[in-house]
């Protein structure tokens, strides 16, 4: 059910320049931004280069290649993530297509020594908000 | 009228029922405690640190203080505090034993903080870990229990190599936290649905039915459901979800608990739904609470709802207060059972 939610619904907006979403948690409690391993973003179905993503929680930005050492800084499961994407979208264009998936590492659920990684995607249309 | 002067095994809710209800944004740890006592879901309280808590184990003493004197009002006792070891917190490397030891530590000084008696956390199973574990849980005066969830069982290897290493380093703070998913009759109903609806091949459903039910150990079952699954044309991500099927729900005999009880800590109420006749179809809570009664288990079972991993369409307060009848009834009878056969 929390995978549903990846996507928080009505919240594609679109910015002067890009736009944004915001990235529920999709795991029942908090995680270090460690464990975030990967995330992929489609809109209409045009993939977004994920070094081009931004994300932003607790007022700091970071690109998914500043998450690795961050196994201090919790994602805390009330927070949602805001991702920004270099997309320019037009408010009141109608719907828009957005496809998620969310690669998660499971700190706990260790095999011989391997981490589950749970891949997550979520799509939702939705219109884009101003 | 029961087994031990301490009375019958005592209710509680886990707040990991309602994981659906606390992401509204309405949501607020208060108000859920507040639900807890107004629904009768009490007295006891379990919660999962990193769940319900932010910053979790990290602690304001405005926070301490507020939690203990909510619970007060609410007249609700924190029962058992649900950690987490992080092996893999880190992306580079596993956590070192000693790494591990002071995750834990961490979280049970955080748990003693707030007022809980139990700590509850997976571990590693080596007598140097089991040790300074022991030393915590002493320094603390607290108890610390390992939950036995399905895939393991009483017997399973991990958990004997646990039963022997408390037994070894002797310390009767430690123990166990039987989890009724251990124990089912079935797979739950409301799971099956739950896939057929999201477009589960009904000959897949079948099959994982089938490989359930048969008496074979689990790494053979999933060896069977592998080769067959992949006969009938199954997609890997069909495969994986029906190896949760097989992985989330044992077929242990539930009169087995009896062994383990001893060295029960907290028991945790799994549940997935309840039918029209008050029951759990999946697992026999008739068994259940007659072997807890009958060995003289008088702490906490905390309803603990598994379903809103499948549904988001019952309320998760609504299934833990049909659960506590369901408790309350049971135990009645099972008492009753006891004073007749004296």
């Amino acid at each position: 059910m929390l995978g549903d939610q990846v996507i928080a619904d009505g919240s594609l907006r679109a910015l002067e320049r890009g736009a944004t979403f915001a990235l529920r948690m999709p795991w029942y409690r908090a995680l270090p931004l460690s464990c975030l391993e990967g995330l992929e973003v489609r809109i209409d179905g045009e993939e977004v280069p994920p070094e081009t993503l931004e994300l932003t929680l607790a007022g700091r930005s970071y690109r998914l290649s500043d998450l690795s050492p961050l196994h201090d800084t919790w994602w805390y499961v009330a927070d949602p993530i805001e991702v920004t994407l270099p997309r320019s979208l037009a408010a009141g264009d109608g719907e828009h297509e957005l496809d998620v998936t969310v690669a998660l590492r499971i700190p706990y659920i260790v095999e011989s020594g391997h981490p589950l990684v749970m891949r997550e995607r979520c799509v939702k249309r939705m219109e884009a908000r101003r | 009228m029961t087994a031990t002067p301490e009375g019958p095994p005592k209710l509680g809710t886990t707040l990991f029922s309602l994981t659906l209800e606390m992401r509204r944004p309405d949501y607020s740890l208060e108000r859920m405690i507040r639900r807890v006592a107004e629904l009768d879901l009490g007295p006891g309280l379990e919660i999962v640190g990193f769940q319900s808590i932010r910053d979790w184990p990290r602690l304001s003493d405005r926070f301490v203080a507020d939690f203990r004197a909510l619970l007060d009002e609410c007249e609700l006792v924190p029962t058992a505090m649900s950690m987490n070891l992080d092996l893999a917190l880190r992306r580079d490397r596993r956590l070192t034993e000693e790494e591990a030891l002071s995750y834990l530590e961490a979280q049970m000084e955080a748990a003693h903080a707030l007022g809980f008696a139990i700590g509850k956390s997976a571990i590693l199973s080596t007598r140097s870990f089991v040790e300074g574990l022991a030393r915590i849980a002493e320094r603390l005066e607290m108890r610390f229990g390992v939950e036995v969830h399905s895939p393991e069982s009483v017997d399973s290897p991990h958990v004997l190599e646990l039963r022997e290493l408390f037994e070894a380093v002797d310390c009767p703070l430690l123990g166990f936290v039987p989890d009724f998913s251990a124990s089912m009759r079935s797979i739950p109903p409301m799971l099956v649905e739950a896939h057929r609806a999201s477009g589960m091949p009904p000959a897949l459903i079948e099959l994982v039915s089938e490989v359930w039910e048969s008496d074979s150990s689990m790494p053979e079952k999933f060896a069977r459901f592998a080769e067959e699954s992949e006969r009938l044309g199954a997609t890997p991500g069909e495969r994986g979800k029906l190896n949760m099927v097989l992985t989330m729900h044992g077929r242990m005999d539930p009169r087995r608990w009896e062994e383990l009880l001893p060295r029960v800590v907290h028991v945790h109420g799994k549940f997935y739904g309840i039918d029209e006749r008050g029951e759990e179809p999946s697992i026999d809570y008739p068994t259940i609470v007659d072997v807890l009664v009958r060995g003289g288990y008088s702490g906490f079972i905390s309803s603990e709802w598994e379903g809103h991993a499948y549904t988001d369409a019952v309320s998760g307060w609504e299934m833990c207060r049909l659960h506590h009848d369901l408790l309350q009834r049971l135990i009645v009878e099972a008492q009753e059972r006891l004073v007749r056969a004296r």
